[in-house]
Parts: structure tokens; sequence; C-alpha cells
């Protein structure tokens, strides 16, 4: 990993930490693998690989039932699929924190990702589930603990979008 | 055998495991016949296994039990792999299997009617078969989901009802959980967490 992901990677994770985050539900993504790596390497996080996005949705509804505080890397793709399962979550106020690559701002070069950026903010707005698109990298630490503290307090889901400039740490 | 009976020998067997179902005909009659603080009824469709599986990643001393018809298993059905892969020794799957979604007049056939085998599909997805199970009627449902639920998973079980015995396929003709899906969330992660 470069330089700039790995700390943005650590810094994030961090911030996950100190509010409590003690379990990932993933699918790798090529944003977010560093962060997923960095967890891999914190102890008391259990590591859940899922086949769907959808399905890991799914799996931290049920960990949150049971008391346990994840959150959920994917793509912005697999919001798309998650919608359903999002909006029995908030429903039922079982929040689940969905950090997804990709945003319908600026810094998306490739135009395989435009459908995920067009998906993500629409989902996230059409179900009434508060989100953020992050600025910059420094920020994220206090970002993400933020989010999981509004989301553990008022029991919603709540989406942060990671554009793949800010993952890179190439923001400044 | 047909669903009642089937529903019958699970609720003998459940005990105080933790249980989600899927949506349609098993809710009600689990919460007819057996009722407990820990259930989510009517999960959406396809993610009944799923929200089963965190349960029991969460509460590894709890047997937690998925119950669903064979349509909303089957459009979930990744979760197969990722089962296996995490291999919860408390999880145990049952599929009730009647070959008809169970929707409006409940005429429509599913895939399993066309051939397609879930026990099969979860051996191709890597389960072994020591803990995949079809038993042949509810007796032995019964004793299988009793025998599940001390632990050795995860377990999956595939029951085939009859569908011309199936009195509860017909969406207006079936009992429906009374208790809210939000206020069985609450009163679940409560249950679960010792903090009822």
């Amino acid at each position: 990993m470069a330089g700039g992901q790995t700390a943005v990677a650590e810094g994030f994770v961090r911030g996950a930490l100190k509010a409590g985050v003690d379990a990932c539900v993933y699918l790798p993504d090529s944003c977010l693998t560093p962060i997923i790596r960095v967890f891999q390497k914190s102890p008391g996080v259990s590591m859940i690989p899922c086949a769907r996005e959808d399905e890991g949705v799914g799996i931290a509804v049920g960990l949150h039932l049971g008391g346990r505080n994840p959150l959920c890397l994917m793509e912005a793709s697999g919001i798309g699929y998650s919608g359903l399962i999002l909006a029995r979550a908030q429903v039922q106020r079982s929040p689940v924190v969905i950090v997804a690559s990709h945003s319908a701002g600026p810094g998306e070069p490739f135009d395989y990702h435009s459908a995920s950026a067009l998906l993500s903010e629409g989902v996230f707005s059409g179900l009434g589930i508060p989100y953020e698109v992050a600025k910059e990298a420094r920020s994220l630490e206090a970002l993400i603990f933020r989010v999981v503290q509004t989301s553990q307090g008022q029991r919603t889901s709540f989406g942060l979008l990671i554009p793949p400039f800010i993952a890179a740490g190439a923001d400044t | 055998m047909n669903r009642i009976e089937a529903m019958e020998a699970i609720a003998a067997a459940r005990g105080e495991a933790a249980a989600v179902t899927g949506p349609g005909a098993n809710s009600g009659l689990l919460y007819e016949k057996a009722d407990r603080p820990a259930t989510l009824y009517n999960m959406e469709l396809g993610y009944s296994t799923s929200v089963a599986l965190g349960v029991a990643l969460a509460c590894p001393g709890r047997p937690v039990l998925s119950i669903e018809g064979e349509g909303s298993f089957f459009a979930g059905s990744t979760v197969l792999s990722t089962i296996w892969r995490l291999r919860p020794s408390n999880l145990v799957v049952i599929v009730l299997d009647n070959e008809i979604w169970g929707t409006a007049d409940g005429l429509e056939p599913t895939a399993t009617a066309f051939g397609l085998d879930l026990a099969r599909l979860a051996l191709a997805t890597g389960w072994d078969e020591a803990h995949v199970h079809r038993p042949a009627d509810a007796r032995a449902l019964g004793a299988q989901v009793a025998a599940a639920l001390r632990g050795g998973g995860p377990h999956l079980i595939v029951g085939k009802i009859d569908p011309k015995q199936d009195s509860t396929s017909a969406s207006g003709s079936r009992a429906r959980p009374k208790r809210h899906i939000l206020d069985c969330a609450v009163l679940m992660r409560a249950t679960l967490t010792g903090d009822a």
C-alpha cells in the first residue's frame, strides 16, 4: 500500500475503534481494501467476509441484534443491492453503518463507476438514511467516529461515502 | 409432511433458541406454536438466514434458528457459502420446501418444482454431508432439529412439504404474528444482550 493510503486507513480504523466498532462485514473494493487490511490486524475485531453486499447488511443487522457494533464496507454498487434490507433495518431500528467507495461528487474518472455513483446517494436519500461524503482524508478519523456515534445514539443507519482520491490520501 | 406438522415439530424442539423466520406462513405458525422473546418474524424475502448468521456470530453460546421457505432461501442463497466459510457451530437453518410461492392464490411454482435441490446446492458450495439433512417426515424433522440445536453446526435441514397438503400456501389463509416487527427487534436485542 502507498504511504498516503496507509495513513488514511489507519486513521479511519482508529476512529472506528474509538467509537466501539468490533466487527467488520466486507466485500473487497479497490478503494477500501487498505482499511480492510488495517482492520484485519486489529485485535478484537471480527472480520466477516460475505458473498454479496446485501447479505452483508443482513449479517450486520443480526450482529447488532446480538449486541455487536459492526461496520459494513463495500463498493457503492452494493448499496443498490441492499435497499430492501436497509429499509427493514430502518423500520426495526437496527442501525447499520455503511462505508462505501464512490459518490456523485468530484474525483470519479471512470465510466464503469457511473452507476455506483448514481445510486448510492439515491438509495440513502430515498430511505431517509443520513449520509456524508468524505471531503478530506485528514478528518476521516473524526468523521467515522461521529458517524458511528450518531448511528448508535439515534438508532439509525448511516452512510459514509469515500471518494477514491480521499481513500488514497491524495486530496492535498 | 404438511407445514403445520413440520412447524409443530420445530416448535417442540425449539427450546430457547433465538429465531429469525422468513416471510409468510412459517412466521405466523411459529408465533402461534413457540413464540419466544428472541424472535424476528417476517424477515424480508432472502434475508432470514443472513440475519440469523449475524445473530449466531454475535451470540456463540446460544442456538440460533433460521426458518425459511424455499423461495426466500434460494433468493438469498449466496449465504450458504458464507456460512460454510465461517462455520458458526450454533446456527441451524431450516428450509421448508413446498415448491410453491406462498403468496396470492398459492399456485405459482418455485424453482424447486423444476429440479432445484437446495441440499445439493449446499454441497456444491462446500458443505459436507454430515451437516446437510433431509428428514423424511415431521417426526424425523423434530428429532433432527433437536439434535442440531445441541451444537456441532452449522446445520442445514431441508424438509419437503407436500404442496397438496399445504393449507397455508395462499396468503389469505394463514396465521400472522401479533407483535410488530419493531417490537420484535427491540425485544430480541434486549433478550440477547441481557438487557430485558
